[in-house]
């Protein structure tokens, strides 16, 4: 009885633990989840190797970039791949542009910008 | 031992069996179906052994241990909003949760091994795996709730498994002992952020408790040696518990009667962890940079001083009350001139080995202090705090015990 009893406070526990972090925790917006939300306004087939680049001293931009593509590669600041995934923040000025890539898709939200860059041949 | 320690057992044996069958089953490309019925039939065998082979301890268990149970659960889930982050923290996404989004794609998971900055795909596979094979049984498309219960699960069997272990011996010892990680925000932080560390602690403690069930019934020496196992097969730092661990236990789980059941828990988890270390993994970074800088960094006092300060710290600011815990128990064993148990002399030299990993660490040691210090302390503490509670409960005294905690 005493046994069956604790088991079922664990049990209980755990459903009222789930029900706390769905209510209070997972219902708030993350930058990844502005990430993840940025990507569904791309409608294609995202390539399977792409470089990634960002602003200087972000590594968390690419670590939560990485987590939501996975599996897809990721080149951090490598020029492995034809196509580069560029997210920076909304502030962040770009101080030169490549000119042999072209914009393939771009997209903003209250936060950061995205853009994939596609090498010209 | 209690029905509910066995539970736990249960759960701890469950993660462990599942993710070395999923790793197991994507290396020799098994499909999923085939490796989820193995697992579950190994599961089921299992459970059979540990609940039919002594009965139910039920009358060690008082309704006022069951009611402190209740209170703490409760605090717990009242702290789960300060201390939780919807995606964890930084090693969650860039290693763990990473590697199990690999992991639960069958076709691409080699993948993981390719040089991926900041990836760190030398870490072994228990827990990513555990969690790819949840995700797939519930056919989600990575869902957060599974990864945030199943730490939430390890994270509460481990001050539940201290309590109904020990309130066998003394109650007050054990409510004490609970209490320490019920009302510990750093316990409870780093258990819910999603890291392999308490995942770590989880399998330490479970070989610890199943070792001194097996002196009752000598079964429980394999599965000590399984959890011991679990632990290389968790994280870098295991292999190391592991072989501390087989170091100051050799005699009893290499005794003529034993050695059979010692090598028949630690074979499989043994067996996975060297085909993930020779076949997959990359050398470990702070392995493979070591070289002249090394001695220089052992000959170095201010390396000793910045580790031992932020050790000092961690503790202090972190772990209050456990610090507490244990400097009692250090005060009455110089008091009784008294050695200190075998198992916390075991605990200290892994924390000696952390802190030689630390000397000889090529990355900014502040750097990595900051980062890690509080994580490798609960690697650690609830084997300390079981160990050194063990120790009080057996030499508390019983007229205390009868006058105020008498089973109900």
């Amino acid at each position: 009885m005493k046994t069956a009893t604790a088991i079922a406070i664990m049990i209980v526990a755990t459903i009222s633990a789930l029900y706390i972090y769905k209510t209070d925790i997972s219902c708030k917006t993350t930058d990844i989840d502005l990430f993840s939300k940025a990507l569904s306004a791309y409608n294609k087939q995202l390539p399977q190797e792409l470089n990634f680049t960002t602003e200087p001293n972000r590594d968390d931009i690419y670590i939560w970039a990485r987590y939501i593509l996975a599996p897809i590669k990721l080149y951090y600041n490598k020029q492995a791949a034809d196509t580069t995934l560029f997210i920076r923040s909304i502030n962040y000025q770009l101080k030169d542009h490549n000119q042999s890539e072209v914009i393939i898709w771009y997209y903003s939200d209250s936060k950061y910008k995205y853009s994939l860059l596609k090498s010209n041949p | 031992m209690t029905g509910i320690s066995k539970t736990i057992l249960c759960i701890g044996f469950c993660i462990g069996i599942t993710s070395i069958v999923y790793f197991l089953s994507l290396v020799v490309s098994v499909p999923y179906i085939l490796c989820a019925i193995i697992a579950t039939a190994i599961i089921i065998g299992f459970n059979l052994f540990i609940f039919r082979t002594r009965p139910y301890d039920t009358d060690n268990i008082s309704w006022l241990i069951v009611t402190v149970f209740g209170c703490g659960l409760l605090l717990i889930n009242d702290t789960i909003p300060s201390v939780t982050k919807k995606y964890g923290l930084w090693d969650a996404r860039s290693i763990w949760n990473f590697d199990a989004k690999y992991l639960s794609d069958s076709n691409s998971w080699r993948q993981l091994f390719e040089t991926q900055t900041l990836a760190h795909p030398d870490y072994p596979f228990a827990l990513p795996a555990t969690i790819a094979f949840l995700q797939k049984l519930f056919h989600s498309n990575y869902n957060l709730q599974i990864q945030f219960i199943l730490h939430y699960i390890i994270t509460i069997s481990i001050p539940t498994i201290i309590l109904f272990e020990l309130s066998r011996k003394s109650k007050l010892i054990s409510i004490i002992a609970f209490s320490l990680f019920a009302f510990s925000t750093s316990y409870l932080q780093i258990g819910l952020s999603q890291l392999a560390d308490t995942l770590l602690a989880f399998f330490l403690l479970l070989a610890l408790i199943s070792y001194y069930e097996s002196y009752q019934n000598k079964y429980y020496l394999a599965l000590s040696t399984f959890f011991i196992g679990c632990c290389m097969w968790t994280k870098n730092e295991g292999i190391a518990i592991a072989g501390v661990f087989i170091l100051f236990n050799w005699r009893y789980l290499f005794l003529k009667s034993n050695y059979k059941l010692s090598l028949i828990g630690l074979l499989l988890p043994l067996i996975t962890t060297i085909i993930f270390k020779t076949y997959y993994a990359p050398a470990n970074d702070i392995v493979s940079a070591q070289g002249s800088k090394t001695l220089s960094y052992l000959t170095e006092p201010g390396r000793y001083k910045l580790i031992l300060n932020s050790l000092i710290d961690t503790y202090y600011q972190q772990f209050y009350y456990f610090s507490c815990f244990i400097l009692v128990y250090t005060a009455r064993c110089i008091w009784k001139r008294q050695l200190p148990a075998n198992h916390f002399n075991m605990l200290l030299m892994c924390g000696v080995i952390y802190f030689g990993v630390y000397l000889v660490n090529h990355n900014e040691l502040e750097w990595q202090l900051f980062t890690s210090m509080n994580r490798l302390i609960q690697q650690l503490l609830p084997s300390f705090v079981y160990v050194i509670a063990l120790q009080f409960a057996d030499s508390s005294s019983s007229r205390f015990q009868v006058r105020f905690f008498s089973n109900r």
